[in-house]
């Protein structure tokens, strides 16, 4: 089978892009960097999927995300979402860029305890009908790196009473400690196109530099399912009009 | 600056009062400037002179005692040694073409100063060092040293290191995986904060601080110059006064960001084969990178100041020469790579300017819009600085100190005998702020970024890979016993590098190098000078026992509040080899190593003074732990060859705490259980349960062998002769220590004051 490529945006100080990189490779995909200032749109012509790695964009000055959202290349992948049913992923930080660029509901504030905060949760898997949990089961039990100090999410009560009633929250987290809304960790737009999660799925890819498993320290490997999920979703949009190699 | 103290003018007003006192100058050195010059030096020399010659840069007290790093240096040691001692850090030849470079520096005054800039511009200035030489940082490791754990201003200091420490190396996206963080009143005036960087490369893209070839230019890239840090070399060479505080504007302030753009744009310059030498500017800032670029190479160099972009126009010549502004680069480029060199620096977009060129003149001159206001030999400033045998003399109370033993004093009196005392003494051993959990820390800095982390805190040893198709991969540790140094010198500093190696061969490394970063009290106070020339003396004489080099380090003295000194603080960084990183040991129990045997591998004697134990109590004097440096290089042996062959399932090193320490540690990380027999030590070793449990005895480390290797590991260990006892099982059901007849003591109950230590203190 031919590996679909997959398109990474490099922001600056998206400290996870070459992590998220080789976890395309080893899920089948070939991935492509685009350069945040790009304007042009064939850079985008042969890709069904693009991944927001997550990190600290810009620094997160300013605020978490938010001088991401207003570069050239989001305007280009908002529209190719529009245009021709690009799917868009934001991980981490990636999801706080899409939120800031109101391409996903709500949006995120410092944790409950102050500071960055680095750790493994637990998620389970609401929603496997997506780009990204395909590969998972309803109700699949998933251990992740977490990271951040602006990782909680949070909505005003319209837009989450919304995303409940749609069934847009596909990923939560099992614990509470994150302090985000509902425990909502990964969010989906209605169309299914816009994905985000708040986790760092690229450190459970490979058996010794994973997560805990009951296998041994760092035989964690529950991310991978995400990236399998996004090269099949890469492999299936052919059909739709999108060329790929 | 009002007028321009031009060269010229400085040639006609000889008698010019100039703040040299200010400057840290001393009267000789001054004068020796003038001689060299024969003139009066102008501003902007005198700030040049002043900073590059300042204890921090020059390393004039400390020079005459580190030669023997050197000297001391078999041809052996240095088989796999690329580059040694002298350059930003040294380079260890790792096979296959790879190489890797490692540094440790003090950022101490700073960091008192202002915990967070401080804290977090440390990180910042080694990592500059580590792609100075042409490598990408791989890791970043910190070493804390702060004062009581419940005096007020400890909180501010810890809080302040550890945030900025974190916020740093996560925007560069360079993995922390090693560290330690200890606590003692005598850090309480001047906490010590030293971070390391880790860097690989490709043999080819090795690259040194030199300006050679005449023609080649000269240019600044990176951060734009501002006021910040100016004189901070001067004040990192004098110990606080009473308002020690009032130095503020001199702590720097850092931009990650920058930095991490910075590494992008350097590591493709390197791989394009742009630049012929490069510096990155740290301590006296442009006077440091051009004098030395220009000592290190053909000699000769000019630069045109005003071509310096600057965040702040006011800046005088003098401030431009001594600012310490962060995130700086000074490269030299062939005049036929420059327009390459402009298209990588506008691609990341990163600011430069083009500032001069080498030259064959032997001088380094500098001009300001076309008036001279340098004219120096470029060796003077940079290798010809003063060099003092500092009067040194070990302490008349140092006979005091030592026959004053742990076991004679009032609180041996009584000591736990019984199970249930010795089960609380265990509780209170893991619930102390020097043994507690590091979650609290380790949680605030990312150790997995980049995605090559085999093993992160809370092992022993950070563990990462190098080559994802052989799995060829290092590790490393820093540590040191402050407390076994001060009891003395000698010893102690030797017990600090035997930690650091046994901690990475205990991860299953095999140890390559060590640097050190060496934090002591005044050199002006011969009590202190000794403890530094004792201790100086002790690493070299490790190091050639256990055949490994000093591949770098750093000296950071004054670290002295009027006459209360530190502890001498020699940290030791040790860098170890994996052939795969698959190999790598993890120093707590996993429910999956269940029913694994316990081996105690070395000797326990009755050795107390200056343990964790006697800390707990209040004492400190007596004799550290014996050094036997033979019995650590057999145990080295002996435990990387076992996990090489996969005869282990984890391994702990014995160092603070001892036996209870280890083994608690082993059960209270991942929640599983041990029961454990301690009569065959008492029995062998002769000595009482108490003794067993939280003696300090060296060359000790605690293995988990699973049942199906333990034939092949007894054959190991006893065809290596070295002391093995089979002292117990893992238990993963029980979740709980036994130490069978005499207590049991659940992780439940460890966890309970182990856990909280340290975010009750300083919160969540």
């Amino acid at each position: 089978m031919s590996a679909p490529k997959i398109g990474v945006v490099m922001f600056d100080a998206a400290t996870d892009a070459p992590s998220v990189i080789r976890a395309v490779d080893l899920a089948g995909g070939t991935p492509v960097k685009l350069h945040p200032k790009t304007t042009v749109a064939p850079d985008l012509a042969d890709l069904a999927v693009v991944i927001i790695p997550g990190g600290f964009s810009y620094g997160d000055y300013l605020r978490a995300g938010a001088l991401a959202a207003t570069q050239p290349i989001m305007r280009l992948v908002q529209d190719a979402v529009e245009a021709k049913e690009l799917t868009l992923i934001g991980l981490g930080n990636g999801f706080q860029v899409l939120t800031e660029a109101k391409l996903l509901p709500g949006g995120f504030i410092a944790n409950a305890s102050p500071g960055y905060q680095h750790s493994e949760v637990d998620y389970v898997i609401e929603d496997n009908s997506t780009a990204i949990t395909s590969a998972y089961e309803p109700g699949e039990y998933i251990r992740l790196v977490h990271k951040g100090a602006y990782a909680q999410y949070t909505a005003t009560e319209d837009e989450l009473a919304e995303l409940e009633r749609s069934g847009n929250v596909i990923v939560r987290t099992t614990v509470s400690n994150m302090d985000s809304v509902n425990n909502i960790a990964g969010i989906s737009s209605d169309n299914g196109l816009v994905l985000g999660l708040m986790a760092s799925p690229e450190y459970a890819i490979e058996a010794g530099f994973g997560t805990d498993h009951p296998d041994g320290p760092g035989f964690g490997v529950d991310g991978q399912g995400l990236f399998v999920s996004l090269v099949r979703a890469a492999r299936a949009a052919k059909g739709k009009g999108v060329v790929s190699e | 600056m009002n007028k321009l103290d031009t060269v010229d003018h400085a040639g006609q007003t000889p008698d010019v009062e100039q703040p040299w006192a200010q400057l840290g100058l001393n009267d000789t050195e001054y004068q020796r400037i003038r001689e060299i010059l024969q003139r009066r030096p102008t501003e902007a020399e005198l700030a040049m002179y002043s900073s590059m010659w300042s204890e921090h840069t020059s390393y004039k007290s400390s020079k005459v005692h580190l030669k023997q790093f050197g000297q001391k240096t078999t041809e052996k040691m240095q088989e796999n040694m690329l580059v040694g001692l002298g350059e930003n850090a040294g380079v260890v030849d790792l096979g296959d073409g790879w190489a890797v470079t490692f540094k440790v520096e003090s950022h101490n005054s700073p960091s008192y100063l202002e915990p967070f800039q401080g804290a977090a511009t440390g990180i910042g200035g080694v990592v500059r060092d580590i792609i100075s030489m042409g490598a990408r940082p791989v890791a970043v490791l910190d070493s804390l040293r702060v004062g009581h754990e419940d005096h007020p201003d400890t909180a501010r200091i810890i809080k302040g290191a550890v945030a900025g420490v974190g916020h740093y190396g996560n925007i560069l996206g360079v993995p922390n995986v090693a560290g330690e963080t200890a606590f003692d009143p005598v850090f309480q005036g001047n906490p010590l904060v030293n971070a390391g960087a880790v860097g690989v490369l490709r043999h080819e893209n090795l690259r040194l601080a030199q300006a050679t070839g005449a023609g080649n230019k000269i240019v600044l890239f990176g951060a734009r110059t501002g006021g910040d840090g100016i004189g901070g070399a001067a004040m990192s060479s004098a110990a606080f006064d009473d308002e020690g505080a009032a130095n503020t504007p001199v702590v720097q302030a850092g931009d990650p960001l920058q930095e991490n753009v910075i590494i992008e744009a350097t590591l493709e310059l390197f791989a394009k084969s742009l630049v012929e030498g490069i510096q990155d500017l740290g301590a006296a800032g442009i006077a440091c990178a051009t004098s030395e670029l220009a000592a290190g190479g053909d000699g000769g160099m000019h630069i045109e100041l005003t071509n310096v972009l600057l965040r702040d126009a006011e800046l005088s010549a003098g401030d431009i020469l001594m600012s310490e502004s962060q995130e700086r680069m000074m490269a030299v480029v062939t005049p036929d790579n420059t327009a390459a060199f402009e298209e990588i620096m506008q691609h990341y977009g990163v600011e430069y300017s083009w500032l001069g060129e080498v030259n064959d003149s032997g001088r380094l001159t500098i001009d300001w819009d076309g008036q001279r206001i340098v004219d120096v030999d470029p060796v003077t400033v940079a290798d010809e600085g003063p060099v003092y045998e500092r009067p040194y003399a070990r302490p008349a109370s140092q006979d005091t100190l030592q026959a004053a033993t742990f076991r004679s004093s009032q609180q041996a009196e009584q000591l736990p005998t019984t199970g249930e005392e010795l089960k609380d003494a265990v509780i209170e051993l893991m619930g102390s702020a020097n043994m507690a959990d590091r979650s609290w820390i380790t949680s605030q800095t990312d150790s997995s970024v980049g995605g090559n982390t085999r093993q992160g805190p809370p092992n022993d040893a950070g563990v990462i890979r190098v080559d994802e198709e052989t799995g060829m991969g290092i590790g490393l540790a820093i540590d040191c016993n402050s407390r076994f140094v001060y009891l003395d010198p000698y010893l102690g500093s030797q017990l600090a590098v035997a930690e650091s190696y046994r901690n990475v061969a205990t991860s299953g490394a095999t140890p390559m190098g060590i640097s050190d970063g060496l934090n002591f009290g005044s050199p002006e106070d011969p009590g202190v000078m000794w403890q530094f020339a004792e201790a100086t003396r002790g690493i070299a004489d490790a190091c050639q026992e256990l055949g490994i080099p000093v591949t770098g380090g750093n000296v950071s003295l004054y670290n002295q509040t009027v006459d209360t000194a530190i502890h001498p603080t020699p940290m030791i960084v040790t860098l170890g080899r994996y052939d795969d990183v698959a190999t790598a040991v993890p120093s707590w129990l996993h429910p999956a190593f269940d029913g694994s045997a316990i081996y105690l591998l070395g000797e326990t004697f009755d050795e107390l003074d200056g343990s964790q134990f006697a800390h707990l109590r209040g004492h400190l004097g007596g004799m550290p732990p014996a050094v036997d440096l033979a019995k650590e290089y057999r145990l080295a042996g002996l435990l990387s060859n076992a996990s090489r062959t996969h005869m282990l399932d984890a391994a702990h090193d014995l160092s603070e705490g001892g036996l209870a320490g280890a083994l608690a540690d082993m059960v209270v990380q991942g929640g599983v259980g041990m029961r454990i027999n301690l009569d065959y030590v008492t029995e062998r070793d002769n000595i009482d349960a108490f003794t067993a449990l939280f003696s300090e005895s060296q060359a000790r480390a605690l293995v988990a062998v699973p049942l199906s290797e333990e034939v092949r590991f007894r054959g190991i260990a006893e065809s290596r002769g070295y002391p093995s006892l089979r002292i117990g099982v893992v238990d993963a059901g029980s979740q709980a220590l036994e130490i069978q007849d005499l207590f049991t003591v659940t992780a439940e109950e460890l966890r309970h004051g182990w856990a909280t230590a340290l975010p009750n203190r300083f919160g969540n």
